[in-house]
Formats: C-alpha cells, sequence, structure tokens
C-alpha cells in the first residue's frame, strides 16, 4: 500500500520536474519581460527534434555524458534562435499592449510547427533513453525506470541553478532589479535592454535544454509544443507568473494532484491538472507566490 | 564658469497638451541650480527630458558639450548624471543594505573594475564594507536589514540619495528633495546640499516648492510658468523680477 502510494508520488514528481523543466524559462521571461511568450513550447520542441536528429547521429551508442551534451548543445541553439526572436519579435513588443505579444508570440508558435513539419516530417518520432537509462532501479522496493529518476534530478538541479542565480548572485540581482524597476535599474546605470536581451536568450536556452532532455520522455510530434505551453501555463499562473520558486512548487504540486488523480478516478485521466489550475486561481488569483523570485 | 548642461528650445507636448515650449536653460559647473515654477508648469516634465526618460519633440540637450539628447538614460548615467525622485525611487522589496551594495556594484561596473563583474558569485567584501559605513554616515546603519519599503519617507529619500551618489555623479538631479519633510528634515536636506555643492564640487539641479529652501540652496533660479522659462539668474534678481513677482510671489502665497 505505501509502496503504491509512493510510487504514484514519484509518478507525479516526474511529470512534476517535466513540466518545470518547461515552464522554468516561461516564467524567467515573463518576470523579466512581462511578455507571455505562447511560442515557449514550440522552441521545447525544436529542442527535442534537434536531440532527435543528434542522437541518431550517434546510431543507438548514446551514453549518460554524450546525451547530457546533447541536450546542452540543443539549449545553445534554441539560445541562439532566441537571439533571433528577441531582435526580430520581442524587441517590438516592449512598448505595445499585451494582447499583441500573444498574437506575435503565438504567430512565432505557428512557424515552430511548420518548421517542424517542413525539416523532421508530420509523423511520431521516438528517442529512445540513452544507454545507462533505459532501465530501471529498486529503490527501497519501488521499482523506478532509471530515466524518471534523471528527469527528477535534472528539474531539481535546474531549478536550485536558477534560485542560485537569481537570489544570491550579483548579476541575478540585477536581474531582478530590472525586473522590479526598468527604469531605476537604468539610473543606477544598468543597460537595461541587454539585460532583456539576456533575459529572453537565457529563457530559450531553459526551453532547448528542456527539449533535449525530455525528448526520450514522450514521442515527438509537431504538435507536442501546444500540449507543453498549455501544461506549462498551468504551472506558471499556479506559481505566480514570473516567480521561479513559485514554478517549482506548483509543478510538484499539480503533479501530485494529477497523479494522485488519475489513479483513483481513472475514468477521467489528466483532468485533475485543471481542475487544480482553477480551483487554485479560484481562492489565490495572483497565484501561490507573486513577484520574481 | 563652464556650462555644464545645456538645454536649448526644448518643445514636448502630450496628445492634447503643450508641456514645454520652447525651454533654454543652462546649468554652469558647481552652481545649484533650481527651478521653481506653479504645479502644472513643467518642471517635472523638463527632468524627464533631461534624464533620458521622455524624448522632446524638438530642441537639443548638451552635457559637457555632447549633445545627449537621443541618448539612453543609463549612458547618461555612465557620464555623470544622477537623479531623485518626488516620491523616492528604491528597490523596496529588498533590504536596504542590498539597495545600497546593487548601487556599489553599479558604479563598479561603470569604473569596469573586476568588482562590478556581472559573474561574480557573491558581492565584494568591500563593497559590503562599504555600504555599511555609508549607511552609517547617513544614520541608516541600525537598518540596513530592513526592507526598504519599511523605512520611513525621509529615511527612503536619504536612501535613494545615498544610492544616486553611490554613482559619483557630476551632475545630481534632485526632484522636489524636501516634499513632505518636516522643517528639521528640510534644513537637513539644505544643509547637505549645500555641502556636496561646496566640499564635492558637485554641481546641483533642482525643483522645489518651499521658498525657505530654495533660498537657503539656489546659486541661481528658473522660473518656469505654463511651459516657459519666464526668468533667470541670481535669487535675489529674480526675486525682484516684475512679471515674476506678479504670477508667481504676487498672489500672497509662499508656498506657491
Amino acid at each position: 500500500m505505501l509502496a503504491d502510494l509512493l510510487l504514484i508520488a514519484m509518478n507525479g514528481l516526474v511529470w512534476g520536474m517535466a513540466v518545470f523543466l518547461v515552464a522554468s524559462g516561461l516564467t524567467l521571461i515573463f518576470g523579466i519581460l512581462h511578455i507571455l511568450n505562447f511560442s515557449h513550447g514550440g522552441f521545447v520542441m525544436i529542442g527535442a527534434y534537434l536531440a532527435f536528429t543528434l542522437m541518431n547521429m550517434l546510431a543507438g551508442s548514446v551514453g549518460i555524458v554524450a546525451f547530457i551534451l546533447i541536450a546542452f548543445a540543443c539549449a545553445a541553439a534554441v539560445g541562439l534562435m532566441g537571439f533571433v526572436v528577441d531582435r526580430v519579435v520581442f524587441e517590438r513588443l516592449k512598448r505595445v499592449d499585451d494582447s499583441y505579444s500573444l498574437i506575435a508570440t503565438y504567430a512565432v508558435l505557428l512557424l515552430c510547427e511548420g518548421f517542424v513539419k517542413t525539416a523532421w516530417g508530420p509523423n511520431f518520432q521516438s528517442v529512445y533513453p540513452p544507454s545507462g537509462l533505459e532501465g530501471a532501479v529498486f529503490l527501497g522496493n519501488l521499482f523506478m525506470p532509471s530515466y524518471a529518476l534523471f528527469v527528477i534530478g535534472a528539474g531539481v538541479i535546474v531549478f536550485l541553478v536558477l534560485d542560485f542565480w537569481l537570489h544570491r548572485t550579483p548579476s541575478g540581482k540585477i536581474m531582478k532589479s530590472v525586473a522590479v524597476d526598468p527604469w531605476m535599474a537604468s539610473l543606477l546605470g544598468i543597460n537595461v535592454n541587454a539585460i532583456f536581451t539576456v533575459a529572453v536568450v537565457g529563457g530559450f536556452v531553459l526551453a532547448g535544454l528542456a527539449g533535449g532532455l525530455l525528448a526520450p520522455n514522450q514521442s515527438l510530434s509537431p504538435m507536442m509544443g501546444g500540449v507543453y505551453i498549455i501544461q506549462a501555463f498551468g504551472v506558471i499562473i499556479v506559481g505566480g507568473i514570473g516567480n521561479v520558486r513559485g514554478a517549482f512548487i506548483a509543478a510538484i504540486l499539480l503533479g501530485l494532484i494529477d497523479a494522485f488523480g488519475t489513479v483513483y478516478v481513472p475514468q477521467f485521466p489528466g483532468i485533475f491538472f485543471y481542475v487544480a489550475v482553477a480551483v487554485i486561481i479560484l481562492f489565490r488569483p495572483q497565484g501561490l507566490l507573486s513577484g520574481i523570485h | 564658469m563652464t556650462d555644464l548642461l545645456e538645454a536649448r528650445d526644448i518643445c514636448f507636448a502630450y496628445p492634447s497638451v503643450r508641456v514645454l515650449k520652447d525651454v533654454s536653460m543652462t546649468v554652469r559647473a558647481n552652481e545649484c541650480h533650481v527651478i521653481i515654477g506653479p504645479n502644472g508648469a513643467g518642471k517635472t516634465t523638463l527632468f524627464k527630458v533631461l534624464s533620458g526618460e521622455t524624448l522632446p519633440q524638438s530642441g537639443t540637450v548638451r552635457y559637457s558639450g555632447e549633445d545627449v539628447t537621443r541618448l539612453d538614460a543609463w549612458k547618461r548615467v555612465h557620464r555623470g548624471i544622477g537623479r531623485t525622485f518626488q516620491v523616492a525611487r528604491l528597490f523596496s522589496e529588498q533590504t536596504v543594505l542590498n539597495n545600497v551594495i546593487l548601487a556599489l556594484e553599479c558604479r563598479e561596473n561603470i569604473k569596469g573594475t573586476s568588482l562590478g563583474r556581472w559573474w561574480r558569485l557573491n558581492p565584494a567584501r568591500e563593497l559590503v564594507d562599504e555600504a555599511m559605513s555609508r549607511l552609517a554616515e547617513y544614520g541608516l546603519d541600525r537598518r540596513a536589514q530592513d526592507s526598504a519599503k519599511n523605512l520611513s519617507h525621509g529615511d527612503k529619500k536619504r536612501l535613494e540619495l545615498l544610492l544616486t551618489l553611490s554613482l559619483h555623479p557630476k551632475l545630481i538631479m534632485l526632484d522636489e528633495p524636501t516634499a513632505g519633510m518636516a522643517p528639521d528634515d528640510r534644513r537637513a536636506v539644505v544643509a547637505m546640499v549645500n555641502r556636496l555643492r561646496e566640499e564635492e564640487g558637485l554641481t546641483l539641479l533642482l525643483t522645489e516648492h518651499d521658498m525657505e529652501v530654495v533660498f537657503g540652496l539656489a546659486t541661481r533660479l528658473t522660473v518656469l510658468s505654463q511651459g516657459k522659462v519666464i526668468a533667470s539668474g541670481e535669487p535675489e534678481e529674480v526675486r525682484r523680477d516684475p512679471v515674476v513677482h506678479e504670477i508667481y510671489f504676487g498672489k500672497g502665497r509662499h508656498h506657491a
């Protein structure tokens, strides 16, 4: 019984950390630029497809280290795309109404989907976990796929690095200052536009990294960008938009709720995520935590 | 004395109202230049144009001989222009100490020293020590670990001034530095501004409503009314100007 509960909880955690990996870049960009980047899921998808291609090039012999290096390469490539998107799109969105940002970034998402269809075709593709992570391990009497544990570890590490950076380092504090009051920051001599660009590229790097790390988690299709973005939106809304700590907590919470809901009410798989999001924002419309943290 | 900041023929209009009409004025090095004028005269808008917050529709702003009309605000800060606001602007969720450390890091960054490098993992020890001693000078050291939003109005203004001065500006623009202050605090501000000018060689540009403060520190006055400069010169000269007298002092109001 206890083992069952633990297994369900672990499944919830895996789901939560996977969504957190996606949501972290989304919430970072919103926290600093106040732009809700609809295309984020599209770039996670591109990261995943890039990982798929790179792993196929290594033809089946991908170890854990190579897998992580590939994820970093995807992060770098998507970060570069982020730089272009910042120059071409985001730069123009700073002084206009929010509705324009939604439309513009949604258009970028469509471009991502079109790009993926053109480059990789409309069919489903799948990526196998790297050798070393394809098996499973016993934790006590819990039988967990090693790749699932890897995703949990990756989510926690990304959270810790982001949290340490935002709260402890001078550059993180400058980032937060710009988020809170860009005009005041510029009066301290901070080049606010450069900081905005760093934030966008950082958010895209996180998208590419999430795509690379999560590629073996599911079948890849040109529609996966849209699926990711909905779940990531749920997580960052519940966490408090722009708040990395909030997103981390919300991802765990919603993951657990969804996992237990699906087990105990199997007629409605996956619905508990949406119910929980609706109920939580009914009582805390600002999210669990607010402000950038 | 040399001209440090010069505004020439500045025009600025919102869609429905012209706020600044051909405003020209000069701030000379090491003077304390005070802009006075009724509410709505355009003082704050002029400040915005001079500090780079808004672009004027026409006219030029020159600083140390360089045309800075279209220069980003942060670049003007790098060239030595600092400013404060009517309502103190701080990073209010941060501690008082962190506010000062951030300003000191920005100063080091402007100077290009290794202490301000963005890849540092921790604030440099010497900057933390310097921040504490600066706070002590301003009587704020006991509040160092408090959140900046919990400071009193006067302390917030003091902290804001400390942040701006941390960047070692040559010219500092203060928008109503004594607004909402008790008389004792106002006198303290006058004493401090005079000390900054006389001992540290700073140039100051202020807007101010309180006439006791104005005549306590101004070395030159410019009077704005309805977006136009109606007089400029030595304080006593301006005080005797018949036009100024009529629209400004003539109504028997001591605090316009």
